[in-house]
């Protein structure tokens, strides 16, 4: 892998199965499976022989319609799912906002669900403890709602803390889906900041967002996908303009539709 | 015994009488009735001791039932169920001491038994149209057909420098993590373990984060984990000395016995049932990052853990306490033999860890997992040596004892903490053959699924 790139992405398929049943419980496999009925299964390709090459210090934004596989090829490059076909490599440190949250345990502050995802993402306890107070300044909640539980946080304020310790575990590469989404004006102003400062240390950004003017202000390189392959990959201006002319259309333009 | 004999007699009537009935009215509605009658017959030969009569009545019941619907699994199924009942009850009944009849164990078997054999009946009234081929698909990996696509259960990607700490504005010439598609269905393992050992700490700080979450500002909560098995110990005791009409002449030596039972089975309980739901209840973090996912129910492991130790000073109480009450209760004494107590309670707590970790994997992909795995704990725990003494069981019977994955170590402990005496060799084995063989076939299941779990959460 050349040393210039972040990831490097090579011929990616990742396809899954879902079970469509109502309830996944062992009894109903059991009575299922005695009636001879065949589990109700779709399977689904998410991404389909994707290639693609992120250099390093670029900021790429993913746009595309609901269930065009971007999530999907996120958690791959995260390293929670696992391809179903191709190989990604990845060059760095990994922070990633996929599900909003930080930790897990609604009962617990906010400061210790700080330290849990810390230490889950790898930190030591010395080093997630240090970031600890950044993070919290960062989020800037409201009066001591750092220390009382996560479940008393309005939507706003755990979508602040998750973006906030995101972006403070220092990655070589972010992962960032609709995170952008929470906070008000001022915090996503301060967010957009911490980003471009993220950038300018040569650092890697990737953003899933349907908020297309996040994305032509952000990003300095775009791709549009859709029904998991990768339709167009280019400046952000033009590939929101010829995803825009898509959505107002509804269907895809001529030189797709061999795609 | 009259009445078990009636009851046989009743039973016989039944199942013959069910052949034709069965025969000419194959509907479920039929098995309501007919469970529960058969039901309270069951019953009855039990509280009369005629264990004997009661698991005749338990396989004619399912033979004619089923025979009748022509499930001719079901029936090899429930025969086989019948006869292992069966050869347990004559076992138990014609051991020397024949102490065990005569205790609530016994008898709470016998009912948690015919509570599962009730549930299994109607789960698998229908495998009467199945093909053995087609069972064999069905239990050989969990789930049958729900795996990705691909054909491999899991593939599950390197580990390898995940998330290594790095300081700001290193040179990117950190290790390049690849992900590929690999048709083992491990993961490499040292890579694996690697990561689990430098994120020890996150299992430890979860467990103490969860301890304070759950008992934040409770003193009674804390108390509770110590009192609840304490009074159930009493609660269980008095039932004993009630049944055998008057206690031992050893003073309060059963109480002891029950309670460092009761204690150790309730770590090992924990352990088992917490780590099951922790990959179903870690959702966002799953979802999230990136970790070796046998952290989660270690950390439960850990969590219990930590609730055990509390209750060895109370046990410790509770024998000085008796003592001085009643001067014919065993005092063991201090010997080199206490120094098995560590080697115990790690074996111990790798064969419930073990266990959590492949519930846990089933709980991933039938949630109803966690409802069954407390029938099966409660028949666990009155199939333990915890309520009945290890030395109830002669012969062959003894058997019993090393199918159970914590029946040599309750023993062992017992031994130790209330007769004093060495271990036999058996009894070591038997401990070290559970916990080797608990973790590799529990880890085995969750390292080989585990990257599986983000789908299915």
């Amino acid at each position: 892998m050349p040393e210039e790139l972040a990831v490097r992405i090579e011929d990616l398929s990742i396809t899954y199965k879902v079970s469509l049943e109502s309830k996944r419980t062992l009894k109903n496999a059991l009575m299922r499976a005695s009636l001879r009925q065949e589990s109700r299964m779709r399977t689904i390709e998410a991404v389909k022989h994707l290639t693609l090459d992120i250099p390093h210090g670029s900021v790429l934004g993913i746009v595309g319609s609901n269930g065009a596989g971007k999530s999907t090829l996120m958690r791959c490059i995260a390293g929670i799912l696992t391809p179903t076909a191709g190989r990604v490599a990845v060059n760095g440190k990994i922070s990633t906002l996929l599900a909003l949250g930080v930790g897990f345990n609604q009962s617990l502050s906010g400061r210790d669900n700080i330290i849990l995802g810390g230490l889950a993402s790898g930190l030591s306890k010395e080093e997630i403890e240090s970031k600890t107070d950044d993070i919290a300044k960062f989020a800037d909640l409201p009066d001591g709602f750092i220390d009382l539980p996560v479940r008393t946080y309005s939507s706003g304020m755990y979508g602040r803390l998750s973006f906030s310790v995101a972006v403070n575990m220092t990655p070589d590469i972010l992962l960032l889906d609709e995170a952008l989404s929470a906070g008000d004006a001022a915090f996503k102003e301060k967010s957009f900041d911490r980003m471009r400062q993220l950038c300018a240390e040569a650092r890697t950004i990737l953003i899933v967002s349907h908020a297309l003017a996040t994305v032509t202000e952000l990003c300095d390189e775009a791709i549009w996908m859709h029904k998991g392959t990768m339709l167009a990959q280019g400046k952000p201006e033009n590939i929101v303009d010829e995803y825009l002319k898509f959505l107002n259309v509804g269907t895809l333009p001529s030189n797709y539709e061999d795609m | 015994m009259v009445v078990g004999l009636i009851g046989a007699t009743a039973g016989a009537t039944v199942g013959a009488s069910t052949v034709e009935t069965v025969l000419n009215f194959l509907t479920a509605t039929f098995f309501v009735p007919a469970t529960f009658f058969t039901g309270a017959f069951f019953t009855t030969a039990f509280l009369t001791g005629a264990f004997l009569t009661a698991a005749f009545l338990a396989t004619a019941f399912f033979a004619t039932a089923f025979l009748a619907t022509g499930a001719f699994f079901v029936v090899a199924f429930a025969a086989a169920f019948g006869a292992a009942i069966a050869l347990l009850d004559s076992k138990i009944a014609g051991s020397k001491s024949a102490e065990i009849r005569a205790t609530p164990a016994a008898l709470l078997i016998h009912l948690e038994l015919f509570k599962l054999l009730t549930i299994l009946m109607f789960t698998f009234r229908n495998f009467s149209r199945h093909s053995p081929a087609r069972i064999k698909r069905f239990f050989s990996p969990i789930g049958g057909r729900g795996w990705p696509a691909g054909g491999t259960c899991a593939q599950i990607c390197s580990w390898d420098g995940r998330l290594t700490p790095m300081p700001a504005n290193q040179d990117f010439v950190s290790k390049v993590q690849v992900f590929e598609p690999h048709k083992a269905s491990l993961p490499p393992l040292i890579p694996y373990f690697k990561e689990f050992w430098n994120r020890r700490v996150f299992a430890t700080e979860l467990a103490r984060f969860n301890d304070k979450a759950e008992y934040l500002g409770s003193r009674i909560g804390k108390a509770w984990l110590i009192l609840n098995p304490l009074l159930l110990g009493i609660v269980y005791y008095v039932v004993i000395v009630i049944i055998r009409g008057g206690s031992d002449n050893d003073g309060l030596t059963r109480l002891n016995h029950l309670l460092i039972g009761l204690f150790t089975f309730y770590f090992a309980q924990t352990t088992v049932m917490s780590g099951a739901q922790s990959i179903t209840l870690g959702g966002r973090l799953i979802l999230n990052q990136a970790f070796p996912r046998t952290l989660l129910p270690f950390s439960c492991a850990i969590q219990a853990f930590r609730q055990f130790l509390p209750t060895i000073p109370v046990y410790i109480l509770v024998l000085i306490v008796g003592n001085w009450i009643s001067p014919a209760t065993k005092f063991a004494g201090i010997s080199w033999n206490f120094l098995w107590i560590p080697f115990i309670i790690a074996c111990i707590a790798f064969t419930a860890f073990g266990l959590a970790l492949l519930f846990a994997t089933m709980n991933v992909y039938f949630r109803d997992t966690n409802k069954i795995l407390t029938y099966i704990t409660r028949i666990w725990m009155y199939l333990s040596p915890i309520l009945w003494l290890p030395s109830a069981l002669h012969g062959s019977s003894k058997l019993l004892l090393y199918i159970n994955p914590l029946g040599p170590a309750l023993t062992a402990n017992s031994r130790i903490w209330i007769d004093n005496s060495a271990l036999s060799l058996n009894i070591v084995l038997g401990c070290l053959f559970w916990a080797v063989a608990s973790m590799a076939i529990g880890g085995y299941f969750f390292i080989s699924r585990e990257r599986d779990f983000a789908i299915r959460i």
